[in-house]
């Protein structure tokens, strides 16, 4: 009698880990949704704005793969949140010129991305 | 399914066929005992052709010897091909043969007499009893010899090889762009029409100063937009000449003791254009280095019209560079060209974070002062 009890607490404890392993698993998979679907939307902000750095708009300073100092000025000039506006994204950005050696040139962009040397403004 | 098997030679499913030949696999295209009807065994049916002489059909596809493609090559199989050479136009063949028809080279003319037939023009001797049993139907033929898809000669006399193009059977054509306005890459290397050098004309032409003497050592370039494509500096005579690919050039004059002439130039293909300078004194030199022809640093505007590089070190460094681009000075500084002292190099390497969030980087190659450098876009979430 004792043992069959035993065998019973093994057994609602079992049922409990299982139960539990389940709801990770469930917590796991919606953790990793939200983690892609933010990074999904970065990716899409990172991409659409070296799009319009590159292509022909007022403030593309890169058009055709050559800088054009006069457009990079004004966007150096550019209030950060009025360029956000401008490129219509909702991520924080930096973006930077980055020589050979990997030193950089200029940088602009929110300031949540700054971290050693990298002076985003 | 092993209650059915297939007829020869079209491999037609029956249903009343049983594993007829023993080889307990289903009559089928690719049994090794192919069979004509179910019970009989035909020992000459095969998974392939295995003989190309035999007069049957081995592997039931429907296609006998040398008219199946597992015998292509095969000794005794071939394919007749005649020699075939390309027909052109009248104009194209000119082109071709130039020596004839614009050198005036009778010799010329008389050799190439056999590529016209009956008012037709052809790239090569046309003879089409010129013939031969080819193993690869892909082939051309040449005073009986099978060449394959690719394969040149260069015919006795000739300027201009002729190169086999394979679409069974071949047929020879001029390694050459024949027609330069037709939109097509008519000898197969990649460049269409003006892109390809046989289109080339050449630009020839004198420099004088105001006084109608020869100029030597003046810079002569042919732009395209603000590109150069091709440059040259005059001869003792004051004569140049440079070889263009067929288009439109903006050609510039210049040097640092003479104000800049430009003039636009067509060049056509094939054909040779002049341009004469005629260029008065006074410097072209700007105060930025530059002649006012163009945007190009030059060192050798150095003192003129207030052009000042800082030393011979910074003149090295910017000649030829573009204005406002940056040159290493020495290991430690920089140049801004054309004037302007060195300038410390500020290392800062690069180092991101994203505070809230996950960091994405796109990168993109573009150039900036004259140096490919990268331009990154990180976003953070």
């Amino acid at each position: 009698m004792e043992s069959h009890n035993k065998k019973q607490i093994r057994k609602s404890k079992f049922k409990i880990d299982e139960v539990t392993l389940v709801l990770l698993v469930a917590v796991f998979i919606i953790a990793l949704g939200i983690y892609h679907d933010k990074s999904g939307q970065q990716t899409i902000d990172a991409e659409k704005i070296t799009n319009i750095l590159m292509d022909d708009h007022d403030l593309s300073f890169a058009s055709g793969g050559v800088v054009n100092s006069d457009k990079l000025a004004l966007i150096q000039k550019m209030d950060y949140d009025h360029l956000k506006d401008y490129l219509n994204v909702n991520s924080d950005f930096c973006l930077y010129l980055e020589d050979e050696k990997g030193e950089i040139i200029l940088a602009k962009g929110s300031s949540k991305l700054n971290q050693d040397g990298l002076s985003c403004r | 399914m092993n209650n059915r098997f297939q007829t020869c030679p079209s491999c037609t499913w029956t249903n009343a066929g049983i594993n007829a030949d023993g080889d307990a696999q289903d009559k089928e295209c690719g049994d090794s005992l192919c069979d004509d009807s179910a019970g009989v065994y035909d020992a000459t049916k095969a998974a392939t052709e295995t003989s190309c002489t035999d007069s049957l059909d081995n592997d039931c596809n429907g296609k006998t010897d040398c008219a199946d493609p597992a015998c292509n090559g095969q000794g005794s199989c071939c394919t007749t091909i005649s020699r075939n050479c390309k027909q052109l136009t009248q104009d194209q063949f000119k082109q071709l043969f130039r020596k004839c028809y614009f050198d005036n080279n009778e010799a010329e003319c008389l050799r190439i007499q056999d590529r016209i037939s009956n008012s037709n023009f052809y790239a090569c001797p046309n003879n089409p009893s010129d013939s031969l049993c080819c193993t690869n139907p892909s082939s051309c033929v040449f005073n009986s010899v099978c060449y394959a898809d690719g394969a040149a000669i260069t015919l006795p006399g000739d300027d201009i090889r002729m190169i086999c193009k394979a679409h069974s059977p071949g047929q020879w054509i001029p390694e050459f762009e024949i027609d330069c306005t037709n939109n097509v890459d008519d000898d197969l290397d990649g460049l269409t029409d003006c892109a390809d050098a046989d289109c080339n004309g050449s630009l020839t032409g004198t420099v004088k100063n105001q006084n109608g003497q020869t100029l030597s050592l003046i810079d002569v370039a042919a732009k395209k937009d603000l590109t150069t494509v091709e440059s040259t500096v005059t001869s003792q005579s004051g004569s140049y000449s440079m070889s263009l690919n067929c288009g439109d050039y903006n050609i510039v004059a210049s040097s640092s003791n003479y104000a800049p002439q430009i003039k636009f130039a067509f060049v056509p293909p094939f054909t040779a254009k002049s341009a004469n300078f005629s260029l008065s004194i006074g410097t072209s030199c700007e105060s930025d280095c530059t002649f006012s022809s163009d945007n190009i640093v030059h060192a050798s505007c150095d003192g003129k019209n207030g052009c000042a590089f800082y030393d011979s070190i910074s003149k090295a460094a910017c000649d030829d560079s573009q204005t406002g681009w940056v040159r290493d000075y020495n290991e430690t500084h920089y140049v801004t060209c054309a004037p302007g002292s060195p300038q410390k190099k500020v290392e800062v390497q690069a180092s991101l974070s994203c505070s809230s969030g996950t960091l994405v980087k796109v990168t993109r190659i573009v150039v900036y002062n004259g140096k490919p450098v990268k331009l990154v876009v990180a976003t953070c979430g």
